[in-house]
């Protein structure tokens, strides 16, 4: 089981499926952080896979894997200081307060 | 030389108007002086003109240039004809112009400094009527007829501050026009089928073959449109008796000697047309006839004095179209000449009434002792025995001449001599009411003035009393027809000694019936108003028909267009389009939450529908 | 190819409105000098090419070609022949005028000015181009300032109206737009250039007649054309005087001017095809404009009214398809022009004085300001079409040739006559005429320098009544080409 390509692509869907389902219903903008995380990691997950049964190149996969990782702490950067701003502005991280580009 | 002779007789007024136009402030004062010496002027030439070439009828003297080029073969000229109507008619208005402008110093003497205005669109007037006389083809006679009606319209609103002048000036306006747009289609209409608008083409009988009967019948009766309009024809007489409002010698120059004798004029001119169509001269004779008559009838009733000439103006004018309808092109253009100096006379002798009076009302100055005008009396006497057709004075001589004309026409002749009673009965019933009915006038009154102004109101007063005296015989026997034999050398003139007296009879009779009202009877002004009365002094409900009901049916039409301009075009079409599309906005932006997650749940689906489809 | 004298004409706005962004913002004097005297000099070179013009000539005179962007066939292409030369003197004589009157003018001096004379740049620009993609450029150029010409500096309901104004000029040239990329595609040339589509390329017969009457309603929206006319009397009402003057004076006629220049030059087949209807619209425009001015009460509808009623008569004699008819529609551009330039510049000095415009309260204006009231009687009998003033001979000849082609039409526009003959006289009546109301005793008459600046104007209408071969002259060989030749 552990040997097989499928094993692995059901771990990173669920997580993907899990991480979407977050990021869709989680009220609190952490929350959703984490969701984005976990697509993130799903992501990985695919590509360590795909790496390991497919791909004649053994390091492309790890490479983009360790972008990934990159890209993943910057966006938390990002992210997390524009939830503090918005905190200090609403006193509130739920995303259902911050609707003012209502029409 | 004589196309020196010929500018200087339709430039000098021109010439006048813009003097007095451009002259500083200061100067205005000789304004008058001006217009009277241009005036007088362009008469001199066109004498000069005349005496030069004695012959002219049988070589008419025509010079023209091209004044717009429509397209490579079509183009309009400008020109001027000279023949023995339009020296007769130039004559006619260059003198009776010289007279009224005479007259006009003292009438106007304390007008100040509209004095120079007046003056100014005098001289236009009397450039474009002589302008409008002197052309060679019917655009450039056009041309002239409206800036002719301009000037009236000028003129009748000169006293800007009244209300009543200036609507009177409107109505002038206005229904003239209306008359004009058949002129106008006329005008086209030639254009398009000749392409030559000359008279001289016009009246050929090559021009009169190459037209299929229908289309003279329709042109002429188009062009009589026009005539109606500006010689007051019944219907639309309407606007003449309102343009009294306007200073008194300008309701004798325009609109009795000159301006509404245009379209007599016009339709001499194209006599040779004209005649080509029975209809259109039946037409002429009937509308003429009826004319005749309303005006005679209405100005039976009217008290103000302006208003009694205006309409037995509009009933002479029909007597003129009844000759012209009847075939008699002569005996019309006969009395439009004698009609120019007695009207005028009339006209101005009533001025100096109004003047010494201030009052338009015949029973006031009577109540303010009009007997003690003598020489206004006297000449308005000479007008009125003329105007009623007694023996000799010029009025009899041409009003039999177009009862000869009818001779042949049994109903027209009687309507004729009805309109010659009822002539005769204005006449006299003015002459008994200011002069019989008169109260002995209070001496301590009189107020002098200066006796250059004296001068200037007797003397036009005098030569036109004299001028009206002469002009009849002109037409006569005694003088050998000369004025007929001018005006067409064909003419033969015989008077039949019946006829002439049965007019006398008529017009006897006129004077006894009025003898007994006024004199016996002694009436009263108002007269309780009944029956036939009642219609009179509703004017035969002409005025009622054009306002109330051709106006304000127009009127009703456009208000409901401006409704559907504001309320369809503009507030359901435009606007509602705008606010169609402000509202569909404000439905779309519903979609617009304002909620991330919903976005994101549009994204997601979308982009999992199309991987979806691409991968499939 | 000599001295660029139709450049020099169109950068003449150009260098002023730089001058102007350059010139502090507090020495309006100079701004207004400014202004005053680049559009002198374009006034004066106007008639230095109108001097240099030879009309028997139909070819197209005094050339400029610099080719710009080659490859997509857009140049810049300005080229002068009788359709236009009278259009450009029109518009530098507009615009000169149009400064005068606005001397008094006070606030905003410098972006006023600034934006009068980009909009001048445009209006240059469309009459004198031969290139599509520049006549459509300039013809944006001509119409975006008025926006803010119009919402800044004007009057009665001004924002709605400079946006109704801009949405349907917008609306126009975005048909107008579309036409020339498809005639662009289609004509496999890939040229814009107008002389060039003219001589090389056939175009289908279902694709000229859509492409006609595209063009027709395009630039038709522009001159007023009904029913898209409903932006024009509100627009001329809420501009400021000199805008009006250019609006209605010159920039409707860009409409008709497209219409001819582009649509019929390239289409005439289809023209033929739409003569009919088109014709039915115009007789639309005389008669509707004509009886709703009788109902406004306010002096700037009235002329707003009139004309949508006048350029009626302008797309009549368009439809009519006949030399005689397009000649007078070319009078009456010209005429049409000067007469409402000097209709609005009176009104505006009115306005300035009185502070209405509405007649029920002005009154017997005639005593007060008695020099401008005579030109605003002349402008008002230019418009009823009265002999010696320059209305009459345009009219003329387009009835003349309406009677001929389209007898219906040709009655209407007599009609059209004795209507506006009614509502100009009731107009003046009330206005002018009348015992003066007691508010406006100490209202003043225009000075010499403004008495000037209308009295070219007057100047104008006068002389081409008396003597309309001056125009004529100048379009007659080119129409009698363009129609007898078949385009």
């Amino acid at each position: 089981m552990s040997e097989s390509l499928i094993a692995y692509l059901l771990l990173s869907g669920t997580l993907a499926a899990i991480g979407v389902y977050g990021f869709l219903e989680r009220r609190n903008l952490i929350g959703i952080l984490i969701s984005i995380e976990l697509i993130l990691n799903a992501a990985s997950i695919n590509f360590l896979a795909f790496n390991k049964f497919v791909s004649p190149d053994k390091g492309l996969g790890q490479a983009i894997v360790l972008l990934i990782i990159g890209l993943a702490a910057a966006e938390a950067t990002l992210a997390l200081s524009i939830i503090l701003v918005l905190y200090r502005g609403m006193t509130s991280i739920n995303i259902e307060e911050a609707n003012h580009l209502k029409g | 030389m004589e196309l020196f002779l010929i500018f200087t007789i339709v430039g000098s007024p021109l010439i006048a108007f813009l003097m007095i136009a451009l002259l500083p402030h200061r100067l205005k004062r000789i304004a008058p002086l001006l217009s009277i010496s241009f005036i007088f002027l362009s008469f001199l030439s066109s004498l000069l003109f005349f005496l030069k070439h004695p012959q002219i009828q049988e070589t008419p003297f025509e010079v023209q240039w091209t004044w717009l080029q429509a397209n490579r073969n079509l183009s309009f000229n400008v020109g001027f004809l000279m023949d023995r109507l339009n020296l007769l008619m130039l004559f006619v208005v260059s003198l009776v112009s010289f007279f009224v402008q005479v007259f006009s110093v003292a009438y106007m003497a304390d007008e100040g400094r509209g004095q120079s205005r007046y003056f100014a669109f005098l001289s236009l007037f009397s450039f474009a009527m002589i302008n409008l006389v002197a052309s060679n083809n019917l655009l450039q006679t056009f041309i002239f007829w409206e800036l002719v009606g301009l000037a009236s319209y000028l003129l009748i609103g000169f006293w800007y501050q009244k209300p009543s002048a200036t609507e009177a000036s409107r109505k002038a306006f206005v229904v003239t026009r209306l008359g004009d747009l058949g002129f106008y289609l006329a005008v086209a209409l030639l254009t398009l089928h000749l392409g030559n608008l000359n008279f001289s083409a016009l009246n050929s009988p090559e021009a009169i073959q190459s037209l299929s009967g229908g289309m003279i019948t329709l042109v002429t009766l188009l062009i009589f449109t026009g005539v109606m309009g500006k010689s007051a024809q019944f219907p639309l007489h309407i606007w003449l008796p309102d343009a009294m409002e306007g200073p008194t010698p300008v309701s004798a120059l325009i609109h009795s000697a000159t301006m509404v004798a245009a379209g007599v004029f016009l339709t001499a001119r194209n006599y040779a047309l004209f005649s080509a169509s029975s209809i259109s001269m039946e037409t002429i004779l009937i509308f003429g006839t009826l004319t005749a008559f309303v005006g005679a009838t209405l100005a039976t009733i009217q008290n103000d004095i302006k208003k009694i000439l205006a309409y037995s103006t509009i009933s002479q004018l029909g007597m003129m179209m009844m000759a012209l309808g009847a075939g008699s092109f002569e005996a019309g253009m006969f009395h439009l000449t004698t009609h120019a100096f007695f009207k005028s006379l009339l006209f101005l002798a009533s001025g100096a009434l109004i003047h010494h009076f201030h009052t338009n009302d015949i029973w006031e100055m009577a109540q303010k002792g009009s007997r003690s005008q003598v020489l206004t009396l006297l000449v308005i006497a000479v007008g009125g025995l003329s105007l009623a057709g007694i023996f000799p004075f010029a009025g009899f001589w041409s009003k039999d001449l177009i009862l000869e004309a009818l001779e042949h026409k049994p109903v027209f002749h009687a309507a004729a001599l009805l309109v010659s009673f009822f002539t005769s009965y204005y006449v006299f019933r003015l002459l008994f009411i200011l002069y019989f009915r008169s109260e002995t006038p209070h001496a301590h009154e009189e107020h002098h003035e200066s006796s250059l102004l004296t001068f200037c109101m007797n003397f036009p007063l005098i030569s036109l009393a004299v001028g009206s005296l002469i002009v009849g015989f002109m037409g006569t026997d005694l003088m050998h027809h000369k004025l007929l034999k001018f005006i067409s050398p064909e003419a033969e003139g015989k008077l039949s000694i019946e006829l002439m007296m049965t007019g006398t009879g008529i017009a006897v009779l006129g004077l006894a019936v009025a003898y007994w009202n006024y004199l016996k009877r002694k009436i009263q002004p108002p007269i309780t108003a009944t029956g036939f009365r009642r219609v009179l002094e509703k004017k035969y409900f002409m005025d009622d028909l054009f306002e109330k009901v051709f106006g304000r049916m127009v009127l009703a039409f456009s208000a409901f267009l401006n409704w559907f301009d504001k309320q369809m075009v503009n507030g359901k079409m435009v606007n509602g389009t705008a606010w169609s599309t402000l509202r569909l906005g404000a439905l779309l932006t519903k979609v617009q939450s304002g909620e991330l997650q919903d976005y994101l749940m549009i994204v997601f689906v979308i982009a999992s529908a199309v991987i979806y489809f691409l991968v499939k | 190819m000599h001295f660029g004298i139709l450049t020099s004409i169109l950068l003449c706005p150009v260098i002023g409105m730089i001058l102007i962004l350059f010139t502090p913002r507090k020495s309006e004097q100079a701004i207004k000098i400014i202004s005053l005297i680049v559009s002198g000099i374009s006034v004066f070179l106007s008639f230095i090419a109108y001097n240099r013009f030879d009309p028997s000539n139909v070819l197209l005179q005094m050339e400029e070609k610099i080719s710009w962007l080659p490859q997509y066939g857009i140049n810049y292409w300005n080229g002068v022949d009788g359709l236009n030369i009278g259009m450009i003197l029109l518009t530098s004589i507009v615009i000169f005028t149009g400064v005068i009157v606005s001397w008094k003018l006070n606030y905003r001096v410098k972006e006023f000015f600034a934006l009068l004379l980009f909009l001048v740049t445009g209006v240059f620009g469309v009459f004198m181009t031969l290139n599509l993609f520049f006549f459509f450029l300039f013809y944006e150029v001509a119409v975006l300032p008025m926006y803010l010409l119009i919402a800044i500096w004007g009057s009665t309901n001004k924002e709605y109206a400079a946006l109704k104004l801009t949405i349907y000029l917008l609306l126009g040239s975005a048909f107008m737009f579309a036409i020339f990329l498809a005639i662009y595609s289609l004509a496999g040339a890939h040229t814009f250039d107008l002389m060039t589509i003219k001589d090389k390329v056939t175009f289908d017969p279902a694709f000229q007649k859509i492409a006609y009457i595209g063009l027709f309603l395009g630039c038709g929206v522009l001159a007023g054309c009904w029913p898209f006319h409903v932006w024009s009397p509100d627009g001329h009402v809420a501009a400021p005087t000199a805008v009006s003057m250019l609006h209605a004076g010159v920039l409707m006629k860009l409409g008709a001017y497209g219409i001819i220049r582009v649509a019929l030059f390239l289409f005439p087949q289809a023209a033929q095809a739409w003569a009919p209807f088109t014709a039915t619209l115009a007789t639309f425009n005389i008669l509707y404009g004509a009886l709703v001015a009788t109902q406004q009460r306010d002096l700037k509808y009235v002329i707003g009214y009139s004309s949508v009623s006048h350029m009626g008569i302008v797309l009549l004699g368009i439809s009519t398809l006949t030399v005689t008819g397009l000649n007078g529609a070319l009078f009456q551009m010209f005429s049409h022009g000067i007469m409402t330039a000097l209709f609005f510049a009176c009104v505006g000095h009115i306005y300035d004085e009185c502070h209405t415009r509405f007649f029920d309260e002005l009154g017997g204006l005639a005593h007060k300001i008695p020099i401008l009231s005579t030109f605003f009687i002349i402008a008002g009998l230019t418009g009823l079409g009265l002999p010696g003033l320059s209305g009459f001979p345009s009219e003329l000849l387009v009835l003349i040739a309406a009677i001929k082609t389209y007898p219906i039409s040709g009655i209407a526009t007599a009609i059209g006559v004795v209507v506006t003959t009614f509502y100009v006289v009731s107009a003046i009546m009330k206005a002018f005429y009348g015992p003066l109301n007691k508010n406006f005793e100490h209202i003043k008459d225009i000075d010499l320098w403004q008495y000037f600046g209308r009295g070219i104007l007057v100047a104008f209408l006068i002389i081409l009544g008396v003597w309309p071969k001056l125009f004529l002259n100048l379009v007659n060989p080119i129409t009698t080409y363009l129609l007898l030749k078949g385009f």
